[in-house]
């Protein structure tokens, strides 16, 4: 895209990034960020995601282009592009002996919010992760879930008005990232506009509606997820059923590549000339009762294949 | 958490004015030193106090006695303010080094350098550190040994202004050092190589006065020289140079590393790809 949109939370124009050694990790990048957008950057391993997030955040040099966050330069007006944002790394990036509360003070001082603030803001966070009780022990007793939940709730007690997330639930248990999906939508109701880079697609299928796709470093996708899963040739989706079936009972469903997982749903894949209703019809045919039909997480999968061909 | 909850609204920065913003910012930065100075205050103040206090007794009292007196005062009165210039050098020095140094290795630094936060405002905020490290183990042990020799302060505002313009000029040289240094041990290069010779050749010891030439103009290009005289003027009232000229070299210096590291900070150096 390059026109560029009048104060978006994030507007890239041009921008590239080349490395002393000469490794150029983002070839002329130009996208805009809406308010109010749920943004996944996919992209496999090397293709300039973190090269790319870096410079948006400031932590890396822009080699050529513009970046602007509502509006404001990166590079000339650092200090108000800066504040507009929070950033959570994919690594744990605190002192691991400094307190749970200091942590959350001494980030909250960066942007000029007062402690007795910061801990206001805090409190019901901390309270929802279960964290409250252990505010003034260090960092280093929490487990590796609970440190990114710190880190998560360091970034909101900025109130801030974009959010760039960086592989915020990797390794993490379900229940922490059940949590921390539910704060986010949460955080998106009210208004948020959030970046979210992760190799989780059902965590992007669930939460985000647009998707960017960067590969070799350029953008390759730029679109809605809703959209961009129309366009799929081949569209994948899970199915859950009221009482416990096995693969040998879907072999009548073979031309749907049917195929039972490991959660109990089934996974079925429907072609462009074949339709999601003629199938849920045959199963009810063939008696299985249907509790839940969804596009399966498959589909991003697919997508991300499909544009990094 | 419900997301009905209710929470009180932030000020939020860009709605503050810059300075105030600027203001708490640099007094997070120097809490968050200053809480990390208490937390290991067996490694940072205690050692300096002991060692000033050994210096004190076996080169003031033991061998001092058998000295005798050197340009109208006892030997231990005579070291004892290079002592003190030494725990604010090395101090401030190892403290800005090492927390840089810590910051980015944990990457504690990213969180301050992707914040609204302006490189006066950490540069400010890492020499405050300073102080407070300075203030903490240097008071104790200059009430300490000013009390062992019978040393009365004679000018106090050129004692303030050398121990605060000498915790500058090494802070601001430590956060240079940790800005450049991407390993543990390229810090105590600095410290061992350069601040310890320049520290023994700088009239600690011995007025530098006595010595034969060429080594009598040699440490006059030796900045710590410059130091230890006008501090030792401020406390004993001893000095072997002009102070307007040695205030003049030294608060030159300070502002010449002073706006090497704010260069530096500028451009990303050592914290930016």
């Amino acid at each position: 895209m390059e026109q560029t949109v009048i104060d978006a939370p994030i507007s890239v124009s041009k921008v590239s990034k080349t490395y002393k050694d000469g490794f150029r990790a983002v070839k002329n990048v130009s996208f805009d960020i809406r308010k109010g957008d749920f943004t996944v950057l996919l992209g496999l391993n090397g293709a300039g995601k973190t090269s790319l997030i870096s410079m948006i955040t400031g932590l890396n040099k822009i080699s050529s282009g513009v970046i602007q966050i509502f509006g404001d330069d990166i590079t000339r007006s650092p200090y108000r592009a800066k504040s507009h944002m929070a950033i959570m790394p994919q690594e744990i990036n605190f002192n691991l002996f400094s307190k749970i509360s200091d942590v959350l003070i001494f980030h909250g001082g960066y942007y000029g919010i007062s402690p007795e603030k910061v801990m206001q803001r805090a409190r019901p966070l901390l309270k929802k992760a279960r964290l409250l009780k252990k505010i003034d022990q260090p960092v280093s007793s929490l487990s590796g879930g609970m440190k990114r939940m710190l880190m998560l709730i360091r970034c909101l007690i900025q109130n801030p008005k974009l959010l760039i997330l960086d592989e915020p639930t990797a390794n993490l248990d379900i229940e922490i990232r059940k949590t921390i999906w539910e704060i986010l939508r949460a955080e998106h109701k009210k208004g948020m506009t959030t970046v979210l880079t992760t190799h989780n697609l059902e965590e992007a299928q669930l939460l985000c509606t647009n998707v960017l796709i960067l590969h070799h470093g350029e953008i390759v996708l730029d679109r809605s997820i809703e959209d961009a899963i129309q366009s799929l040739e081949e569209k994948f989706y899970s199915v859950s059923f009221e009482s416990k079936i096995t693969q040998k009972q879907l072999h009548g469903f073979s031309s749907y590549h049917a195929e039972m997982r490991e959660d109990g749903k089934a996974s079925f894949c429907i072609r462009s000339d074949q339709d999601i209703g003629h199938l849920i019809y045959k199963l009810h045919l063939a008696g299985h009762k249907i509790a839940h039909v969804a596009p399966s997480s498959h589909q991003l999968e697919q997508l991300l294949h499909q544009a990094t061909l | 958490m419900s997301t009905k909850e209710t929470t009180t609204p932030i000020a939020h920065p860009s709605t503050q004015s810059f300075l105030s913003h600027q203001m708490t910012a640099c007094y997070t930065i120097a809490y968050k030193e200053s809480v990390r100075i208490v937390r290991i205050w067996k490694m940072t103040v205690v050692p300096p106090i002991v060692t000033v206090f050994l210096f004190s007794v076996v080169f003031g009292q033991i061998i001092g006695g058998k000295i005798g007196g050197i340009s109208g005062v006892s030997y231990l009165q005579f070291i004892i303010p290079g002592l003190i210039m030494n725990i604010v050098i090395n101090e401030s020095f190892n403290n800005n080094a090492s927390s840089i140094m810590i910051d980015k290795y944990n990457k504690s630094i990213e969180s301050m350098v992707t914040a609204p936060v302006h490189e006066l405002t950490i540069l400010f905020g890492y020499f405050a550190g300073c102080v407070v490290r300075v203030l903490m183990a240097g008071a104790i042990s200059s009430v300490l040994v000013f009390w062992l020799a019978g040393i009365m302060v004679q000018h106090w505002f050129l004692f303030t202004y050398t121990i605060l313009i000498t915790c500058a000029l090494f802070s601001f040289l430590g956060f240079i050092n940790g800005l450049y240094a991407t390993r543990f041990d390229e810090i105590p290069t600095i410290p061992t190589f350069i601040l310890t010779p320049l520290s023994f050749f700088g009239g600690v010891f011995y007025d530098i006065t006595t010595l034969p030439e060429p080594w009598r103009t040699i440490s006059w290009y030796n900045p710590i020289v410059y130091i230890v005289d006008t501090f030792r003027y401020s406390t004993i009232g001893v000095t072997h140079h002009d102070i307007t000229e040695s205030l003049i070299v030294v608060t030159a210096i300070t502002s010449g590393l002073f706006l090497l590291s704010y260069c530096l900070l500028r451009t990303g150096y050592g914290l930016k790809n």
